[in-house]
């Protein structure tokens, strides 16, 4: 069980985690200056989306997880399906951070690390929180939650001061049909409202409280400003050539000490950042293991936590080796599906979920 | 099994880190083991490209007096840029670190080749920074390369820096790799180098115990040097003018701080074609565009707290001087703004017939009128002479003179 | 004869004196051991007493009870049986035996030499009380017992150590200390079947939870009035005889962040102090990996004067920068350990040996180079400023050189996390381990790394199981919601 302060910072911290690195890049291949507009409306859908998780979550936490609420509205075969495709969902999602950290230390930082060394490591720690369980999770997202947003503010502060802004303009100079078929493809990396569904029953609140707006308004900061904010400064910076950084966060404050000859300690700052993937790696991989266990009755999840990390790994190792490349090739394939997952399936489980009128109190499945 | 490997979990462990011992041990490019490169030249030659390579040498702590490095050049010809920097490699026998690469020299030959073929390496190479400072010389790109070892030592691993110091002064212009390339796609498509002009004084130094003098070579960047004007990455010309240089640099560079201005044939009554000099300590440079029936390009500059420096004229200096000043402020404001508006007219109108888009025409009109931009250049037979139909209108304002 | 019953117990023990007095025709005997008693007292108190009184002995029914309420003059005695004896002469009392007698009488003489009450060397202040506690645990309890006096101070005594016979007491306020927490550990303490107690480690090593077993779970002070204060806080002081070390449960994080100096200066001072602590103690972990990271993967981020500085200094060594900061930070720990066992008077000349050799020679000969000096130096500091987690944070610096230098910052930041994330799973006696950041409790933020003033800690800290939450009266409608419950974490 998690606190409500941790369940909202391990949304937020979902919410960040992947959204400044390759993604940046990617939109402005096809959108240019329209990718701010994108990622506006891919933000603003996803409020919208947390807010129908909220009013879920705030209605459903103290009956049971999901599984539970959707074995009595669905049936036990209902949920298993639900259940399956959660745990899909959520493998392909991990990838992201996990390509994304690799990326920014394999180009960034490095020049030598072995491919196999870096992955090792990582797979470790991960499957060590996922391990652990939610409690730690949180626990750590609370210690490290302060560096990661007051990293991220500095890097946004840096990059919006030193880039010419009016290379945003001219807006709306995409054809509608691009400017769909981007958004599509982008919607694997939004989505992370369903951590909260996901949550629904494994946090503890007070008697009558809800999270309501504590969360919705850093959630719509982060989606609304925050994020465009960054692509307004990346593209302000890097104009014509901004799909040439697959790091977005990284590029984005090269030009700012160039004059005080600091050298790159703006990458401190990115390091700290990249927690946020690193641990939302590890939180996805635990509720992939979650979803799992719950689909074939298995009782020991560290097993399954530890398989799904592993596979994670020897994906990236043997599948994703072209790291400049790779993204492309996965939101192709697994974007319909995330369109789904995302934009379908939350109604389906709102619509249909039955509302008790008397408390029913349920064990929740920790 | 899983109690097993959880009992024995201190076994591997201990695999773990014997394989990761030797590991990192050879596989890591140790810091000795790399050779600095702070500064790459590029001519152009019948098969391909030259390179050469700034390498800075660090002198151990028991060997340096004064100084902690000496520079070093190596060069390498090959079909690419690829292959030279790679053969470089294979020459200084060390791994070549380009992560601290802060100039690069093209030579004109280059420019009038291709320069943005030539830089397409350092661009996808996301060890070099695309902050990376580009300059280009008159002749080859190595023998100024060379040259840099006349200058101090710090001069030569901050050339970036230097040329930042300069723009704030409005001596030249900073040109980053990032700049370089972006502008060469944007709608005016134009972009702009630096020339690299080192100058070698002779200075001789005695005091050696057999009474004998050494002469030793002491380098200077040169102030004020020219500009190459490229459209599409294409070499179009120069812009030489000290004057001409001095405006446009005025109307471009982003970061100017407190610089000065020598304004000569200040003329009137008192001051006979006398020359003034001037502090400026801020700019404002404001841009609109019309489109309509004439393209207009209205180009404001407000030049703030402006203080006299130096009046240099053969009027005999009497009281009456210090009791007009009130009126040589009239005058040299009216002096400073024909000059400049002279000086950008004539840019303007030079690089106008080459069809260099010096002040970003284009650009501004893409960005803010983006719907009469397309109009317009839908309008004219050739979109690629939109430049001909634009006329400039230029306003400089002096406020607040001290 | 229940004489004999004793003496039986001891017959392979040379150390026990047996006195035997004629006391008007009824034979005593007293058992003790020399050296465990007070000489003086047992003459004046025991012997000359009983003599004196021989002549009414006799006349007396209970004897045993005149003994008790008329002659010793000792302050503590109590009836025990021969079962009891053994143990009783051995903890340095007294036993009588008298003729015809079923039980006995055991009297309290312990008169050993203890040590003076001195300032701890682990501990000085600059301002604030400089007693430490000492071996002895009556004298420990007495320093406790001298600064709160109040009825609510409970003392539970415990024998562990079934040859060493520790006594080990609990000292807690019965209307502060959570039941769960006291049950808990009376129970572990219960546990513990161990034949000897040497010092106060054994105690924490078995009371403290399996999982985290690299870190700190039980605090500990060689001051009374850091005692006191963890006491008032609702916590239980662990008092081991023959240790100067008073443990203390439940134990958090942030208690080795915080000094006694801290309370007994401004809190805006107190607060910086604070502040410094954990950055060096941040510092002190992570500078080795960092630099080896740096020198060894990411040179890119150093600006280039810098750097060639930095080359030049270490030109002509030829070991990797993994190798030549494990072999500084080896040596480090030489003279660390040499200087704690090293005799007084060679002292000089292990500094000497230290500064010249290892920084100047070696670094001369191209052994080591300099910036690897600075950095294990610095690093040697910064962990000292908390000097309880000195010994674990010094086998974590190890830890995170060898991450940099496998794997460079990549390897230094996972190894962080993973390290924050096993602190934050630990949990002891109710208190998570990183309480209170980690869930945060807003309530004893107030002192956290941030210190308010003492006027604003109006409650117990919420980070651990205690009860009565007030300490002070609310000043403002504020500090009264406050006590309402505000800051309870269930995280």
């Amino acid at each position: 069980m998690v606190s409500k302060r941790q369940a909202i910072l391990i949304v937020l911290i979902v919410l960040i985690a992947t959204k400044f690195e390759r993604l940046p890049s990617l939109i402005s291949l096809t959108l240019m200056q329209d990718g701010i507009i994108l990622l506006i409306v891919l933000g603003i859908l996803d409020v919208l989306f947390l807010g129908f998780a909220l009013n879920f979550f705030n209605e459903f936490n103290d009956r049971g997880d999901l599984y539970n609420l959707a074995s009595e509205s669905w049936g036990k075969g209902g949920a298993k399906v639900l259940y399956f495709i959660l745990f899909c969902y959520l493998i392909v999602v991990a990838v992201l951070p996990f390509e994304s950290v690799h990326d920014f230390f394999a180009n960034n930082l490095f020049n030598e690390l072995n491919y196999a060394l870096f992955g090792l490591i990582f797979l470790i720690t991960v499957v060590f929180f996922a391990n652990k369980g939610l409690k730690t999770l949180g626990r750590t997202i609370e210690i490290f939650s302060l560096l990661i947003f007051i990293s991220l503010a500095f890097i946004l502060v840096i990059g919006l001061m030193t880039g010419d802004l009016t290379n945003i303009l001219p807006l709306n100079n995409s054809s509608f049909s691009v400017f769909v078929s981007e958004f599509a493809r982008d919607t694997l990396w939004f989505g992370s409202f369903w951590i909260m569904f996901l949550l629904t029953g494994k946090v503890k609140l007070q008697k009558n409280d809800k999270i309501t707006l504590n969360l919705i308004i850093p959630y719509a900061v982060f989606c609304v400003f925050v994020i465009p904010g960054f692509y307004l400064g990346f593209y302000s910076i890097y104009n014509n050539l901004a799909g040439y950084q697959t790091n977005a966060i990284s590029a984005i404050t090269q030009f700012a000490f160039l004059n005080l000859d600091l050298g790159r300690v703006d990458w401190f700052l990115v390091l700290f950042e990249q927690v946020s993937t690193i641990i939302s790696t590890a939180i996805y991989i635990y509720l992939a293991g979650v979803c799992f266990c719950r689909v074939f009755n298995i009782k020991k999840e560290q097993i399954v936590e530890f398989i799904i990390g592993l596979a994670l790994f020897l994906l990236d190792v043997f599948v994703f080796k072209e790291i400049n490349t790779s993204a492309l090739n996965f939101r192709e394939i697994t974007h319909y599906f995330c369109i789904f997952v995302n934009y379908l399936l939350p109604f389906a489980i709102i619509l249909t979920f039955k509302r008790k009128k008397q408390d029913k109190r349920s064990k929740a499945y920790v | 099994m899983f109690r097993f490997f959880s009992r024995h979990a201190w076994i591997f462990a201990v695999i773990f880190l014997l394989i990761l011992f030797p590991v990192s041990l050879t596989s890591q490019a140790r810091l000795n083991n790399r050779a600095l490169i702070t500064g790459l030249a590029i001519d152009k030659n019948e098969s391909g490209y030259v390179v050469t390579a700034q390498i800075a040498r660090p002198l151990s702590s028991r060997e340096a007096s004064g100084e902690s490095a000496v520079l070093d050049f190596v060069s390498e010809s090959g079909s690419s840029v690829t292959e030279c920097v790679k053969k470089i490699t294979f020459e200084i026998g060390e791994i070549a670190g380009l992560s601290h690469t802060n100039f690069i020299i093209l030579s004109k030959a280059v420019l009038e080749d291709n320069a943005i073929k030539a830089l397409d390496y350092f661009l996808r190479d996301l060890q070099i920074p695309t902050s990376v400072m580009i300059v280009y010389s008159k002749g080859n790109a190595k023998d100024v390369m060379a040259k840099t070892s006349d200058l101090d030592l710090s001069v030569s691993l901050g050339l970036q820096k230097v040329f930042m110091f300069k723009e704030e002064a409005l001596s030249t212009l900073m040109v980053p790799l990032q700049n370089f390339i972006d502008d060469a796609f944007n709608p005016s498509a134009f972009s702009i180098l630096p020339e690299l002009d080192i100058t070698t004084e002779e200075t001789s130094s005695s005091g050696q115990s057999d009474d004998k003098s050494k002469s030793v070579g002491k380098g200077r960047i040169k102030y004020f040097t020219p500009f190459a004007i490229f459209k599409n990455g294409k070499f179009l010309g120069e812009i030489n003018n000290e004057n001409e240089i001095r405006a446009f640099l005025l109307a471009k560079a982003k970061n100017s701080h407190q610089f000065n201005l020598v304004i000569d044939g200040v003329n009137d009554d008192v001051y006979n074609n006398a020359s003034v000099g001037v502090r400026v300590s801020d700019k404002n440079v404001k841009m609109a565009v019309s489109l309509g029936e004439k393209p207009t390009l209205n180009l404001n500059i407000m030049l703030d707290k402006v203080k006299l420096l130096e009046v240099n004229n053969n009027a005999i200096l009497s009281g009456a001087y210090i009791a007009q000043k009130p009126y040589l402020t009239k005058t040299l404001e009216r002096a400073i703004a024909c000059q400049l508006e002279n000086d950008l007219k004539i840019v303007f109108n030079k690089t106008k017939v080459i069809g260099a888009d010096v002040f970003g025409f284009a650009d501004f009109a893409y960005k803010f009128n983006h719907k009469e931009w397309g109009e317009f250049i839908n309008s004219i037979p050739n979109a690629d002479d939109y430049l001909n139909y634009v006329d400039f209108n230029v306003k400089v304002e002096v406020s607040s003179f001290i | 004869m229940i004489t004999n019953e004793v003496e039986k117990q001891f017959s392979k023990l040379n150390d026990i004196n047996i006195r035997e007095i004629d006391a008007g025709g009824v034979r005593v005997r007293l058992y003790f051991i020399e050296c465990l008693i007070d000489k003086n007292l047992i003459a004046g108190g025991v012997i000359k007493p009983i003599i004196e009184s021989a002549d009414k002995l006799k006349a007396h029914g209970d004897k045993l009870d005149f003994l008790i309420s008329t002659v010793i003059s000792a302050p503590k005695t109590e009836r025990i049986g021969a079962s009891e004896a053994l143990s009783k002469i051995l903890a340095g009392n007294c036993v009588i035996a008298v003729e015809d007698e079923s039980e006995l009488i055991s009297v309290c003489l312990q008169g050993y030499q203890t040590r003076g009450i001195t300032e701890p060397p682990t501990n000085s202040v600059l301002k604030g009380p400089r007693e430490g506690f000492v071996e002895d645990l009556n004298v420990n309890i007495s320093l406790i017992r001298r600064r709160l006096q109040t009825p609510d101070l409970h003392i539970f005594t415990t024998l562990i150590g079934r040859k060493s016979q520790t006594k080990v007491a609990l000292v807690y306020l019965a209307s502060c200390v959570s039941p769960q927490v006291l049950r808990e550990l009376k129970k572990r303490l219960n546990k513990i079947d161990i034949d000897g107690v040497t010092a106060s480690y054994y105690i924490e090593s078995l009371i403290r939870n399996n999982s985290g077993k690299l870190f700190r779970q039980v605090g500990s002070t060689e001051k009374p009035d850091i005692a006191m204060a963890k006491i008032l806080e609702g916590r239980i002081a662990i008092i081991v005889d023959g240790t100067p070390i008073v443990l203390s449960v439940p134990y958090v994080f942030l208690e080795d962040l915080q000094s006694s100096d801290d309370y007994y200066m401004h809190p805006a001072r107190a607060s910086m102090v604070r502040i410094m602590r954990f950055l060096g103690l941040i510092l002190g972990v992570l500078l080795p990996g960092l630099y080896v990271a740096l020198e060894s993967f990411h040179y890119r981020i150093l600006p280039i004067d810098f750097l060639l500085s930095l080359l030049s200094s270490i030109y002509a060594i030829s070991f990797p920068p993994l190798i030549e900061i494990l072999f500084v930070l080896f040596l480090f720990e030489i003279l660390n350990e040499a200087s704690i066992r090293m005799p007084k008077y060679l002292g000089m000349a292990l500094s000497i040996i230290g500064a010249l050799v290892l920084g100047d020679e070696a670094v001369k000969a191209g052994v080591i180079t300099p910036p690897s000096i600075i950095v294990v130096a610095i690093s040697g500091i910064c962990l000292y400023i908390v000097p309880d987690q000195t010994p674990i944070m010094s086998l974590m610096r190890i830890l995170f050189t060898l991450l940099g230098g496998f794997a460079g910052f990549f390897g230094v930041v996972m190894g962080l996390i993973f390290f924050v994330g096993y602190l934050s799973s630990i949990n002891n006696f109710g208190a998570p381990l990183m309480a209170p950041f980690a869930p945060k409790v807003n309530s004893d933020l107030k002192d956290g790394l941030i210190k308010s003033s003492t006027k604003q800690m109006i409650t117990r800290p919420m980070s651990f199981p205690n009860r009565n939450r007030v300490r002070q009266a609310p000043r403002s409608a504020a500090q009264a919601k406050d006590i309402l419950g505000k800051g309870k974490s269930n995280g």
